[in-house]
């Protein structure tokens, strides 16, 4: 239009081209695509010598790997496990949060920080002795254990997550509630909760999926009869020279599958960048 | 009934509304979360820590350290921190180098932003384990990776990727990068864009601009994503054993810790190694903070009335 | 400097049509109007950082479009201030200089100019987080006049001040302009402030130039009844016109009540019109006291300093706002009585 012929300015309000972030985000999802889609494809090989692809498919792998790796029973397992962390990592932490959202008291930054920060110390630090408490305590090896063992790190995470959540919601809804006559618990139940339920729930669901891919811990505390999926797949892929990589990977694929419902559905409920951005104020 | 509200500058919306004979009780919500915590993580710590002063068995009458001097004084059990440092801090460092242009550039959202965030996200989640598993097929002899390096004539045999230190750095990059990239992300978002606009006003290049104030502005995110990465990275242990060489190059310290508790029986050792990988982390963290500090200080909001 | 036919969407949103401007050197000129009408998307187009999607811009002859932001040499203040918060005030206002080469002699004296001509000599060492919102905004000035610009360009720079700091400022700026004479461009949703630092209003709405004016022009003579609106014509009524004689015209309102006003535009008879008057130009006497006057009603009178601004609801049902000297008791009967030659008609918007 009435434009002068060259126009040496930057292309966007953006900060430049793009095509590079999609080549490396997509050279990523290629490459770890790759990772998931070989151990799938192995999972459902009758046989596969060493070309591109298979050269037949059965899923007697899937049969063999719940049989051998008592499958059912390990799912199971983990559904308890996860669900009970959940809850109770929930019903610790959100009371928690909105305590520490709503009141100022001195010391409150780092109460926060002591609340969060098993989440940021890897379990092994704490992981050993904490098992050594746990097997002093009989409670090593027992489902018991490993649910109470994976409430430390969970725990946290809902304290993170819901903390910057309430405090989003503005207090004068809570007052307006006192001062049309409701006492704190019906402030609670009828003007909070509602409000807070998506927030919880998709915290619950982050959870959860976390508790099923915690490994660590769950590792140092788990017998025989409680072992979590990841730590059955982890203990097959160990022996991997004594047992059948078609079978491994059959049980990976269970794991993943799994793992990714639990994840999508949580993701169609929550950005994880605002996650972040909250989290690091 | 009298209600005196004061109004709080500062972080988060809290506006107290103190009831003086309430006092502590308004607390209350907080002390089971806070009894979990105590009792199940610092306590441990502490446990932890008393447990490797108290050595057990033969050490028993060598005196409170020695569970430190047997792990400091074994040329092999040394040599774990070492295999350990050689892949946490380079995995640290090209994660950083790569997560940032690219946080950088998606600090303005991009059309599909939460595909890709997503797309990150969902390796993280799934865990060291699957990941190592996977990729045992993926990067093997006859996997995929090899078979597309043979096809395109990069290499002439297929490269040992995995059973190696390859293995293990490999993995750590592919989990460790997408948290790297979501914390630096939340912060390069975070930073005021009229800081840069008036920047450019002022007659600032986009090198200025990068220089003089995102960079200084992203100092506290990029302390925190190396310290978180770090911290993740310096524990590993599934991968070690699964795409590693766990008796060998890639026997890192969690491994060692362990060995010591599974293998021996002998917690006080195990304890101890495990405060060794403690104070290992808690010194890299100072040294992080320190370094950002001295970068910047102050929040990433511009200046406002 | 000429600005031509800019435009720019935004989506489906068209923030800015057809603006047109010429801009002499030299001169305080407002962008002025309600908020979304466009005005800050024509500034930020002048600095360049936003593209017009059609138009020019013409600085001294030359066209602005290739030229980018840090090119431009214009100084900008933003609503916000956005001052670096990692840089001591001193390093604000330098960093301008700093991106020109400037040495370090005179860049430390240029700066130290520029921080005494706002008063805030002593604060260089300060962060931005330490200062009041009143000195943040002087340092957002003092970075953007130390440059020795072209052109000021400054976006609401008061809004986020409280009244007193406010009226300050203005002062501030206005000593500013004549000390410096730079030419500047002010964008502000304030009337009194536009008309108080002006030496030229543009109006707009809804992106598009309404008025453009000294102060007296647009504040004596609006040409349209969004401008009447805007300074002060309180009164508006949407009327229709019974006839038009000589240089009068005769309108009805709702409710039947009729008026005697100054046309502003081509008026029928039988044509929608507008008509406003000013709370000033109404005037209030007792019912029955000698000629004519429409009947109303006080409905209540709000004292506000200097006068009382009452409410007054006419037979008709139309509402006034009047401007009176004393306390109006609430009910009292009255005539009001609108001089024709302050009542002005306007064509509906």
């Amino acid at each position: 239009m009435n434009r002068s012929v060259a126009r040496p300015r930057r292309a966007h309000a953006g900060g430049g081209p793009s095509w590079w972030v999609y080549a490396l985000v997509g050279a990523f999802a290629v490459l770890v695509a790759g990772i998931f889609l070989s151990a799938f494809l192995n999972s459902i090989a009758s046989t596969w010598f060493g070309g591109w692809l298979p050269d037949a498919y059965t899923t007697k792998w899937y049969r063999f790997a719940i049989a051998e790796f008592d499958l059912g029973y390990v799912l199971a397992i983990t559904i308890v496990v996860g669900l009970t962390v959940t809850i109770v990592s929930l019903a610790l932490g959100v009371p928690a949060a909105y305590v520490l959202a709503r009141r100022a008291f001195p010391g409150r930054p780092l109460l926060l920080l002591l609340l969060i920060l098993p989440m940021l110390v890897p379990p092994i630090t704490y992981g050993i002795p904490l098992a050594a408490m746990l097997y002093t305590a009989r409670l090593g090896g027992s489902l018991a254990g490993v649910i109470i063992v994976n409430i430390v790190p969970a725990m946290p995470f809902v304290v993170l997550i819901m903390t910057p959540f309430f405090e989003q919601i503005d207090p004068n809804l809570e007052r307006a509630a006192r001062t049309l006559g409701a006492s704190p618990w019906r402030v609670f139940r009828r003007v909070l909760l509602p409000i807070a339920l998506p927030g919880v729930l998709a915290a619950g669901l982050l959870i959860l999926v976390r508790a099923i891919a915690l490994f660590e811990l769950t590792f140092l505390v788990s017998g025989a009869k409680s072992q979590t999926l990841v730590v059955a797949l982890y203990y097959a892929a160990f022996a991997a020279g004594i047992r059948p990589s078609q079978a491994i990977d059959a049980m990976a694929v269970v794991y993943m599958v799994t793992g990714l419902a639990l994840l999508l559905t949580a993701l169609r409920f929550i950005n994880p960048v605002n996650m972040v951005i909250r989290v690091r104020q | 009934m009298q209600r005196a509200v004061r109004h709080r500058t500062g972080e988060g919306a809290a506006v107290p509304a103190p009831r003086a004979r309430r006092g502590g009780a308004v607390l209350l919500p907080l002390l089971p979360a806070l009894l979990v915590v105590l009792m199940l993580f610092i306590y441990p710590f502490a446990y932890g820590l008393m447990l490797s002063l108290h050595p057990q068995g033969a050490l028993a009458k060598a005196g409170a350290f020695a569970n430190y001097a047997v792990f400091f004084g074994d040329p092999r059990e040394r040599t774990s921190i070492w295999n350990t440092l050689r892949l946490a801090v380079p995995v640290t460092l090209l994660d950083l180098l790569i997560a940032l242009p690219l946080a950088y550039r998606l600090r303005r959202p991009l059309p599909g932003q939460r595909v890709i965030t997503g797309l990150l996200v969902i390796p993280m989640t799934l865990g060291t384990v699957l990941l190592a598993e996977g990729m045992i097929e993926f990067f093997g002899p006859a996997g995929w990776l090899n078979k597309l390096l043979l096809a395109l004539h990069i290499i002439g045999t297929p490269v040992q990727f995995v059973h190696n230190y390859t293995g293990v750095f490999l993995s750590l990059m592919i989990s460790d990068f997408p948290a790297v990239f979501l914390v630096l992300l939340g912060y390069a978002s975070g930073i005021d864009p009229r800081l840069e606009q008036a920047a450019r006003t002022l007659g600032a290049g986009w090198w200025q601009r990068l220089l003089r104030v995102t960079l200084p502005l992203l100092a506290p995110g990029i302390a925190a994503a190396a310290a978180l990465s770090f911290v993740a990275t310096f524990s590993v242990f599934p991968s070690a054993v699964l795409v590693g060489q766990p008796a060998g190059e890639t026997r890192v310290i969690a491994l060692a810790a362990w060995q010591a508790a599974y293998e021996r029986f002998d917690y006080p050792q195990a304890s101890a190694i495990a405060m060794v990988m403690a104070a290992i982390e808690l010194v890299f963290v100072a040294l992080v903070l320190a370094a950002r500090n001295r970068a910047y200080q102050g929040p990433t909001i511009g200046g406002r009335g | 400097m000429e600005i031509r036919g800019l435009t720019k969407r935004f989506a489906d949103v068209v923030a800015l049509s057809a603006f047109d401007l010429d801009v002499h050197g030299g001169e305080f000129i407002s962008l002025l109007g309600p908020s979304g009408c466009g005005k800050s998307t024509a500034l930020n187009c002048l600095a360049g950082l936003v593209d017009p999607d059609a138009g020019q811009i013409l600085l001294d002859g030359d066209d602005l479009s290739p030229v980018p932001p840090e090119r431009r040499g214009f100084g900008v203040v933003f609503q916000s201030y956005a001052l670096f918060p990692h840089l001591t005030v001193g390093r604000n206002v330098a960093f301008g200089l700093e991106m020109m080469g400037v040495r370090p002699d005179a860049l430390s004296r240029r700066v130290a100019q520029a921080l005494a001509l706002v008063h805030l000599e002593d604060l260089g060492d300060r962060y931005p987080a330490q200062l009041s919102g009143g000195q943040q905004q002087r340092v957002a000035l003092a970075r953007a006049l130390v440059i020795e610009p072209r052109l000021l360009l400054m976006d609401e720079p008061l809004s986020n001040l409280d009244a007193k700091l406010r009226l300050e400022m203005r002062l501030e700026i206005r000593r500013l302009h004549q000390t410096l004479g730079l030419t500047t461009f002010y964008v502000t949703h304030d009337q009194e402030e536009a008309l108080s630092l002006s030496d030229r209003i543009a109006l707009m709405k809804d992106g598009t130039l309404r008025q453009v004016g000294t102060p007296e022009d647009v504040y004596l003579h609006p040409q349209s009844s969004f401008v009447a609106n805007f300074f002060g014509y309180r009164n508006l009524f949407p009327v229709r016109v019974e006839a038009v004689r000589g240089g009068r015209v005769h309108v009805v309102a709702l409710g039947g009540l009729r008026l005697e006003g100054t046309a502003r535009g081509d008026l029928a008879a039988g044509a929608e019109a507008v008509a406003a008057v000013r709370p000033e130009d109404v005037v209030l006497r007792p019912l029955g006291d000698a000629a004519g006057g429409v009947p109303a009603r006080v409905e209540f009178a709000e004292f506000i300093g200097d006068a009382f601004e009452c409410s007054v609801e006419t037979d008709t049902s139309a509402l006034f706002v009047v401007r009176a000297a004393e306390r109006w008791p609430q009910g009292a009967p009255v005539a009001l009585r609108v001089d024709p030659d302050r009542l002005l008609v306007f064509p509906p918007e």
